[in-house]
Parts: C-alpha cells; sequence; structure tokens
C-alpha cells in the first residue's frame, strides 16, 4: 500500500530552475505517466522521487514518510533505467540477486524469489547467462525482474520502452501494463512518446518547462485539454492550429466563414483547434473549401493534408482508409460544431 | 561499401608506411639483432678481438648466482612498483571519479609528475631522502627513525621503488579516470538503489568493470618498472649499496659498459628482450577482452 505525494517539488542547477514547483498526489497502485517533449524535466522529476537527484525546494512523501534526505536504498523504490542498466560481468541470476543480498537475505530465499520472478516474466531460461548474450526484448525484461523482485513500494521508469523496436514496444507495453495491475504496485512511468503515455497511463502528467500543464486520466486530458500546448502534444496526428477571427455573426478562416458556435462570446483573433479526426467523412455542405496537397494512407484511414487560402498551415483531415481523393482536387472541410477548441492567441490558454 | 582503402597503384601503400618501417628497422630491429649477435660473442674490453662462442654467455648467466639475485630482485621490484603506483592511482582516481567542479584542474595537476624525466624524478627524490641534508630524513630523524639509504639496502630498495611508483602514478590515475567514466552512470545508480554503499559499489561493480584497464596497466608498470626506472636506480643509489638495488637493466649497463663485458651484457639485454616480448604478447592477447555494457 503506498501513496506518493509531491509539494510545491523544485529543483535548481545553480542560477536555472528546472522544476517549477509541482503538485502531485498519487494514490495507492496507480499508474502514472509523465510525459512531455525533451527538457521538459520529466526525468529530473523521476530521478528526484528515485533520490538520485537532490531535491531543492518542496517535499516528496512515499506512505506520508518525507523521504527528501534518504537515501535511494531506503525509499523502497525499484527503478528500470532506459539503458536498462544492468551489470555486465554478471550473470541475470547474480543481477536480480545482488539487492537481496544486499538485503541480508537467506540464499534459498534469493533463489526461490528470483526463480518465481523469472517464472512470471519468462527469463527462467536466461538466468545463467550474460546480459551481453540476451537481445534488447530479453534484457528489458531482466530489468524489469531486477526491480520486481525486490517487492518495492514503488517501481520507476525511466523511457524503459524507447532501445525497443516498434514491434516489441508495442508488446512490452501490454506487459508492463498487465503486470504492474497484478502486481498493484503504484508506479512512476516517464515516456516522451505519447501513444505510450495514452495507453498505459491511470492518470496522465502532461509537464511542460517544469511545469505540470495538466493532470489528469488520458480521456479527461485528450477530451478537454487546459491550453493550446497540452493540445497539440496529446493525440496522433496533432491537433490542428487555425488562425482565425471570430465577428459577430461567424468565424472567419482566411477569408472563408463558419458558423460561430452559440457559447463562443469572445471575440476578435483566437486560435482554433480542431482535431483530424473531428471532420465529417465525406462533405459538402459547408462554404470551407481547401486544395489536398499531400495524401497520407496508413490503411484503416488517410490523412489528408489541405491547403486553405490564407491559412498558414497545412490543417489534417482523417478520412476513411478507401477514400478516392486526389491530390490537387478541391475538398470540403466539415469540422464536428461540436469538438471545436478555442485557444488564446497569447496566453495559449483554453478559452471554450 | 568496403571499409579498407584499395590503392589503384602498387607502390603507394608501401611508399606510405615506409617511414615506420624504416623507423622500427633502423632503431628496433637493427639493434636488436646486434645485441643477439653480440651475445654470442666473447669480445675483449677494447674491441680488438671477438670470439664465436654459441650459448656460452647464456650459460655463464644462468650459473651466475648474482644474476640469478638480480632476477628476483627485479621481480620483487617491478610487482613492488606496479602494486604501490596502481594501489595509489586507483584511489586517487576513485577520489577524482566524484568530483565534479574543477575536475579538469586536479587532473592536470595529477599529470605532472609523467612529464618529468627519471634521472629529475630521482634526484628530487635523493635530495629529500639525502641522508645528510634531506627533509624527509630530518623528520623522520624527529620520530626515531635513523635513514641512510647509503647504508641499508632495504631502505634504499624502498627509495628506488617510491621514486619510480611516483613518476608512474599520474600515467596509470589517467587510464583509472578514463575507465571509470566510461561505465554508464545508470549503472552505479542502479547498484545504489538495489542498496550498495560507495565502497561496496566500488567492489563488485566498478572494480570488476575497469579490470581490463587495471590488467593492461599492470603489463605497461612492469614494463616500466623492467626497463624505464633505468634512470632513477642511476641517480638515486647507482645500483647500491651493495647490489642491492641492482635490477636487470641496471646490471646490463654495469656489466657492459662499466665492467666491459660486451657479450654477457648482450646476453642479459637478449633476455630482457625475450621479456618484454611475453608480455607485450600476453597483453595483445587478452587487451581484446573488452566488457560490453
Amino acid at each position: 500500500m503506498s501513496t506518493i505525494n509531491m509539494q510545491q517539488l523544485k529543483k535548481s542547477y545553480e542560477d536555472t530552475q528546472v522544476i517549477h514547483g509541482i503538485n502531485i498526489d498519487i494514490i495507492d497502485g496507480e499508474f502514472i505517466v509523465l510525459v512531455g517533449p525533451s527538457g521538459c524535466g520529466k526525468s529530473t522529476l523521476l530521478r528526484m522521487v528515485a533520490g538520485l537527484e537532490s531535491i531543492s525546494d518542496g517535499e516528496v512523501r512515499i506512505d506520508d514518510v518525507v523521504v527528501n534526505k534518504l537515501e535511494p536504498k531506503d525509499r523502497g523504490i525499484a527503478m528500470v533505467f532506459q539503458n536498462y542498466a544492468l551489470y555486465p560481468h554478471m550473470t541475470v541470476y547474480e543481477n536480480m540477486a545482488y539487492g537481496l543480498k544486499l538485503m541480508k537475505m537467506p540464499k534459498a530465499e534469493i533463489a526461490q524469489r528470483v526463480q518465481e520472478v523469472a517464472e512470471l516474466l519468462q527469463i527462467e531460461q536466461f538466468l545463467q547467462r550474460r546480459p551481453s548474450n540476451l537481445s534488447g526484448g530479453q534484457r528489458q525484461r531482466v530489468a524489469m525482474g531486477r526491480a520486481i523482485v525486490r517487492k518495492p513500494k514503488v517501481f520507476l521508469f525511466d523511457e524503459p520502452l524507447s532501445n525497443l523496436d516498434a514491434k516489441l514496444r508495442v508488446q512490452m507495453r501490454m506487459q508492463i501494463k498487465t503486470l504492474q495491475r497484478n502486481l498493484g504496485v503504484t508506479t512512476l512511468y516517464v515516456t516522451h512518446d505519447q501513444v505510450e503515455a495514452m495507453t498505459m497511463a491511470d492518470r496522465l502528467v502532461v509537464l511542460k518547462d517544469g511545469i505540470a500543464a495538466q493532470i489528469g486520466t488520458p480521456m479527461e486530458i485528450y477530451d478537454d485539454p487546459h491550453d493550446q500546448f497540452v493540445a497539440g502534444f496529446i493525440g496522433s496526428p496533432a491537433m490542428n492550429f487555425i488562425d482565425c477571427t471570430i465577428t459577430d455573426a461567424q468565424i472567419d478562416i482566411g477569408g472563408q466563414k463558419m458558423p460561430r458556435p452559440a457559447e463562443v462570446t469572445q471575440r476578435g483573433a483566437v486560435v482554433l483547434g480542431i482535431r483530424p479526426e473531428h471532420f465529417a467523412n465525406e462533405a459538402d455542405k459547408t462554404d470551407l473549401q481547401g486544395q489536398v496537397e499531400m495524401i497520407e494512407k496508413i490503411g484503416a484511414s488517410v490523412f489528408l493534408y489541405v491547403k486553405c487560402d490564407n491559412v498558414a498551415e497545412l490543417i489534417v483531415i482523417q478520412r476513411e482508409g478507401h477514400s478516392q481523393v486526389q491530390i490537387g482536387e478541391s475538398v470540403s472541410i466539415d469540422p464536428n460544431p461540436n469538438k471545436l477548441y478555442f485557444f488564446d492567441k497569447n496566453t495559449q490558454q483554453r478559452l471554450y | 561499401m568496403q571499409k579498407r582503402v584499395h590503392y589503384n597503384s602498387s607502390y603507394l601503400p608501401y611508399l606510405l608506411v615506409a617511414p615506420q618501417i624504416i623507423i622500427t628497422l633502423v632503431f628496433f630491429i637493427w639493434p636488436a639483432m646486434q645485441a643477439l649477435y653480440q651475445s654470442f660473442l666473447l669480445e675483449d674490453a677494447f674491441g680488438l678481438s671477438s670470439e664465436f662462442v654459441w650459448f656460452d654467455n647464456f650459460v655463464e648467466l644462468y650459473d651466475n648466482p648474482r644474476y640469478l639475485d638480480s632476477f628476483v630482485r627485479t621481480a620483487f621490484f617491478s610487482f613492488a612498483v606496479a602494486g604501490l603506483s596502481m594501489g595509489v592511482a586507483l584511489f586517487f582516481a576513485a577520489l577524482a571519479d566524484r568530483v565534479v567542479k574543477g575536475a579538469q584542474g586536479y587532473r592536470t595537476l595529477l599529470i605532472i609528475p609523467y612529464a618529468v624525466a627519471p634521472v629529475l624524478a630521482g634526484t628530487l627524490w635523493l635530495f629529500l631522502f639525502n641522508p645528510t641534508l634531506g627533509i624527509m630524513t630530518y623528520f623522520l630523524d624527529m620520530v626515531g627513525i635513523n635513514w641512510n639509504h647509503k647504508l641499508d639496502s632495504s631502505q634504499a630498495m624502498g627509495l628506488v621503488i617510491l621514486a619510480a611508483a611516483w613518476k608512474q602514478i599520474s600515467y596509470n590515475f589517467l587510464f583509472f579516470v578514463a575507465a571509470m567514466h566510461s561505465i554508464p552512470k545508470s549503472l552505479i545508480e542502479a547498484a545504489a538503489i538495489d542498496g550498495a554503499g560507495p565502497a561496496h559499489r566500488f567492489r563488485t561493480i566498478i572494480f570488476p568493470l575497469i579490470s581490463p584497464t587495471t590488467f593492461f596497466l599492470l603489463v605497461v608498470n612492469i614494463i616500466y618498472a623492467f626497463f624505464d626506472t633505468f634512470g632513477i636506480i642511476h641517480a638515486v643509489t647507482a645500483g647500491g649499496p651493495g647490489n642491492s638495488t641492482e635490477i636487470l637493466v641496471y646490471k646490463v649497463f654495469n656489466d657492459g659498459f662499466v665492467g666491459l663485458d660486451l657479450g654477457g651484457s648482450a646476453a642479459q639485454s637478449v633476455i630482457l628482450m625475450f621479456i618484454v616480448i611475453g608480455l607485450t604478447v600476453v597483453q595483445f592477447k587478452y587487451i581484446e577482452r573488452k566488457v560490453e555494457y
């Protein structure tokens, strides 16, 4: 039973502050994913919880014990590193037993625990091998095994899948998620991959420049992003952002007009956000027109990159997979009026 | 893509390696052959007559207890030098590995002794431990130790070991620091999370992972102690008192250029040559064994 609380957590290196006061309360058994672009401080935050980075200000509590000054080994955590950090001169068995030996556990019990975890992860046949004789996926599993075998209160994952190929990554994603659910261990997971974040998390923390831009379940964040950054970061392909002007009667997009939703009371220049999947499949009823500049077929669906007059960015529109639209063709653009997002041009905050 | 470069003309590659081959031939192979040839000769001191005596020079060495003594002494000397200099360097490197601020500065300072010529290094230590003037002698006297390496053979041996080891610490330090740097930081962090303290981490993670470097340095240091310490010994003790610091390479010089037994001296240098060839082979054979992270 473990909870993690971060309160006004801050980190500075000499003059530069990298984490600007983060508050997160994690309940027992929760799978929390820290996601954000590179340099947003997500790894630093994880390492502060692990005790590998000092905490400049604020506090971290694990099970209501302040761990700020505790050594990593006294925090009851286990970590899986991006490069796995397996001890190259030890066998898989020795790798997994290393921490247990330091706990002064009797030999027979160590052997039993390692065996159990090895079976769980299907690595029994590799126990006597060195890490250099294992494939990437196998090493990944050994790294997980080394973490699990210690029965920690908290799992910490630092981009554990980014060194694997795409297919294996999807597989391991499921395995880690299932394993975590079965073991019920509170987990902090860092990734820059928003698909990984969406699929694995109970709750997501979207980080930007050392600030938690939004915390919530994946669907909350997808449906209701607080600002333009979160809206653009979550969802693939990314949300379209179109500069437009709202007048009394309608929305003006580069000279073309669209009806104004009733609840939008703001006037003037705003940023309109529309997800590629929120366009009608075969549109013919709006005045909004554009020319198809590029087509991406991924099988189940087709992405049209559409150029509209006086709009800088190409608008990405998702269509059903067998759509016969050709490059150069003129298409109507028909966004779902209930799925429009409006952002302030300057603050990038969500308006509607 | 072929990785090797292929030349169209046949003479260009030979031309390109020619300088290296010429240097090797003139400065290494030729003198070595000369020594080999000379080791089969019995020559008078003025070089006016010489006689081909086959392996007589070697047999004579084998029967000479003074030579065998020198052999044992050299082994002791080189292992002591290698052990001392590597031990100290490893200790320094382990400390330096933890330093972040100003690491470059410390490292540069630690490298300086390597740039000191052997004779100068020897002279430096000679002054420090001079039986009548040396500052260290003075301090030792204060704690009741009577230092006179000109009379006491074990003190003499201690002093040359100290001087020789001191000079080599920088070199070993550099290699140890580099080796420790190449260990991924996450390995150390993983061990820290697993509950290993700094000393335990050093013993179970760092030391095993730098073992290829340690082995390489062991060979290099032994070769150094065998051959490059001539200047230090010459300056500090000149092989004395008695023959107590006369290691093999010093004996080559003593017998050849002082005693003018050129054949015997050449035979000794041939033996040394085979020792160094042996060490180098061992080193090349194992140096390829690298750790994968």
